[in-house]
């Protein structure tokens, strides 16, 4: 958050590719990997997280916290995922090439599957606790509902996905 | 380690090794340069939910009006569900208001995917006051409330885009502006906290530059904005005078034969203070018999690269009444909204409890009450809620709850800790979220209706996850919402006979408990015979259920939600335990 005497809160053009390709460096892996737990599909999530580098480009120089604002981005792009208008692009998709996943070991690939068959709700919240490791409060900001909201969602996740261990165990 | 430690260390190894195991397109880089270098008009920003207003109602309005697209902050997004139900078809008016409004005679396809029912009880004294131009392009919204500063260890998280600027001499302000929205509205929010009340403002069609001088006008004297915001004048105003405004949500996710979300909101007749910003559309005349509005920012032309939702609000006997098009499996079509908002009617108590129960997800909460008004107000004495204090070591602890509740209904149970001492005080391990807390008989009659019962263990606590616990700082305060309500834990044991109960907290690594008295009333229940179940094999009792012309027999698990919403007292609900019925009733 920055002080000026008055704001103007006016984005820039922020398109110092320098400044960019210095997040894309410290924050890509991680974006697209946050996009493939929340979607489960490698290509689209690479898709989806380029898409939020460009999106944060020309706002970058009004952008206090980069990493969280690119997150945010990468979530809203991801609960929207599936519906974006072809005429939001300016140039053809990229072609993006995806190199094969090794297979999971066993519990992990049920515990994957089971999270993947969970609701989108339940399935996001329980991926920001857990993988991306921020609070409730954090959580409940980012996904704009209350913190209670939070709090349940997770609990019912981890009931849902219990059964699952439980058997598996 | 408990269970649900188990469970959230290896859902957390899991998730890391699915995460890990993807290596990044070696030529992301090269992508994203190329889309950035090719000099495309800018991009909206994915932050669709407007200018950072951290309470709940305020972006209920200031995200829906400056940017069309944040109206899915207001969806709840919703389970999934994967067989279709039947629309129930209403015929009856209620004589009196309920609240309740459902959808009636939708086409086949559209299922009800949830119904859930949460409080939204706010912190006051709070107020809002509305100015606007009479075409309600320049809108401008001051409230106030409470400030929740030094609360519960939260801390909001300011967006990105938010800056700082003096209101007055010793008084510091931010300023969050809207998300560009192609051939949207601009506008933004701005707040300042002042002896510990905030007051935030709301600004459509008023430009970011603008913002310094308006805030600073208001905060001078709030009555001055027609003399710095041109063509405005008052609309409307609203306050709450005692500390809590109670109000509650109620919410209806529908699906489309398509698989889109359609979502209903119904809460109390006063959540849309703001009124005069509404605008009348006759859009669905002859269709939809009940007058609806609309803010004049949904219009259905693209904004960005986001369709505007449209959105339509029904300011109706006993709530106001909201639908939005979700975006879930892609966004809700204009005509799958107007279907869905053309669709409602009033429904009576019975009608929306049998709505409700065909419903793939739901809350109980959503049909122990007759009306949305005595879930808003929790069926209590309008007076201040009764309390009971207890000093547990070094807190101060203040309990509330419903003094009169029906059966199954949230006892509205609430614990408020503050801390009297100079010093911090640490919860690692949130205790205090954890606390235990039953409705415990409270006279000899009571006792034995629910000895009867073999329900086994009454204390109900919230174990969801400790994010790393809490600090309070000397003399901060902190309310919890403790969840129990007026049945049995195991809930196929059904509801907690009618009677005198205290309920009661006990927090782990404290001494005492403490208890306010609260009462519970009689429930309708059926007088079936429930002879003869206890100690057969289910395959007998379903045998000698079906003897005895019982329409239904359930045996449902523990730990799982009961069906009952509706008394029809032909269906049977059996515990079966170690392959023997333990316990029967009709419902």
């Amino acid at each position: 958050m920055h002080t000026v005497a008055d704001p103007d809160p006016a984005p820039t053009g922020g398109e110092d590719l320098r400044d960019l390709e210095s997040l894309f460096h410290a924050e890509y892996a991680r974006s697209v990997r946050l996009a493939l737990l929340l979607i489960g599909d490698p290509r689209r999530a690479e898709e989806l997280a380029q898409d939020a580098f460009v999106r944060i480009a020309p706002k970058l120089d009004a952008v206090a916290n980069p990493p969280a604002y690119l997150r945010t981005i990468v979530v809203n792009l991801c609960r929207d995922h599936g519906r974006r208008a072809a005429t939001e692009r300016r140039q053809p998709p990229p072609r993006i090439e995806v190199v094969p996943e090794p297979p999971l070991p066993g519990d992990t690939s049920t515990i994957w599957q089971a999270v993947q068959a969970l609701p989108a709700p339940r399935r996001e919240v329980l991926v920001l606790r857990y993988w991306a490791d921020l609070p409730t409060a954090e959580i409940a900001r980012l996904l704009q509902i209350p913190h209670p909201t939070v709090r349940t969602r997770i609990r019912r996740g981890l009931a849902s996905l219990k059964e699952v261990l439980s058997d598996d165990a | 380690m408990t269970r649900d430690d188990l469970t959230s260390d290896r859902l957390r190894t899991a998730l890391t090794a699915v995460a890990d195991r993807h290596e990044p397109d070696a030529e992301a880089w090269h992508h994203i340069e190329n889309q950035v270098s090719g000099r495309g008009p800018a991009l909206v920003a994915a932050d669709r939910h407007g200018p950072a207003a951290p309470r709940r109602r305020h972006r209920l309005l200031a995200a829906a009006v400056i940017a069309a697209v944040a109206a899915v902050a207001t969806v709840a997004v919703l389970a999934r569900g994967d067989h279709d139900r039947d629309t129930t078809d209403v015929t009856t008016t209620p004589a009196v208001a309920t609240g309740w409004y459902i959808p009636v005679g939708l086409p086949d396809g559209w299922t009800v995917r949830e119904v859930t029912a949460q409080r939204m009880d706010e912190r006051c004294p709070c107020s809002e006051t509305t100015w606007a131009s009479p075409s309600r392009d320049i809108v401008l919204i001051r409230s106030t409330d409470p400030d929740r500063a030094g609360q519960d260890g939260v801390t909001e998280v300011p967006s990105p885009s938010t800056s700082t600027f003096a209101v007055a001499d010793d008084v510091e302000g931010t300023i969050t502006p809207a998300p560009d929205a192609e051939g949207g509205p601009t506008g933004w929010t701005a707040g300042w906290v002042v002896d510990g009340e905030r007051t935030s403002l709301t600004a459509i069609g008023i430009a970011p530059s603008q913002a310094a001088e308006v805030a600073r006008a208001v905060f001078a004297d709030p009555t001055s904005v027609p003399e710095h915001v041109e063509g405005v004048a008052p609309v409307g105003s609203w306050s709450e005078t005692s500390p809590v405004n109670r109000d509650a949500d109620v919410g209806i996710a529908m699906a489309s034969p398509a698989g889109h979300e359609v979502d209903i909101t119904l809460s109390s007749s006063d959540r849309w203070r703001s009124k005069g910003i509404l605008v009348p559309t006759d859009r669905l005349a002859g269709q939809q018999p009940l007058a609806l509005l609309t803010l004049k920012s949904y219009a259905p032309t693209p904004v960005g690269d986001q369709p505007r939702v449209r959105d339509y609000i029904g300011l109706w006997p006993g709530a106001t009444v909201r639908v939005l098009g979700g975006y879930a499996d892609g966004p809700a079509t204009d005509a799958e909204i107007d279907a869905v908002t053309a669709s409602l009617r009033p429904a009576t108590l019975d009608e929306w409890r049998a709505f409700v129960a065909g419903a793939e997800n739901r809350d109980r909460a959503a049909t122990s009450s007759a009306t949305l008004q005595d879930l808003i107000d929790g069926r209590a004495a309008p007076t201040a809620s009764v309390a009971a204090r207890g000093d547990l070591d070094d807190l101060d602890v203040t309990l509330d709850a419903t003094p009169r509740m029906a059966t199954w209904e949230d006892a509205g149970v609430s614990l408020t800790v503050r801390n009297p001492t100079s010093s911090a005080i640490t919860d690692p391990t949130c205790a205090l979220d954890r606390a235990e807390v039953a409705l415990l008989p409270a006279d000899d009659q009571t006792q034995a209706a629910v000895d009867a019962i073999p329900a086994g263990d009454p204390w109900w606590q919230d174990d969801g996850p400790c994010d790393g616990g809490t600090t309070m700082a000397p003399g901060a305060s902190k309310t919890i919402r403790l969840p129990v309500r007026a049945q049995f834990h195991d809930a196929r044991y059904g509801p907690l006979p009618g009677g005198r109960y205290g309920a009661t907290v006990r927090i782990d690594g404290v001494t005492g408990q403490v208890t306010t008295p609260v009462e519970i009333g009689a429930d309708p229940a059926c007088t079936g015979d429930t002879a003869g179940y206890v100690g057969l094999t289910e395959v007998d009792a379903r045998a000698l259920a079906e003897q005895r012309g019982v329409t239904e027999v359930r045996t449902p698990a523990a730990g799982t939600e009961s069906d009952v919403v509706t008394y029809r007292c032909d269906r049977l609900t059996l515990v079966v335990d170690d392959g023997r019925v333990t316990f029967a009733r009709f419902y």
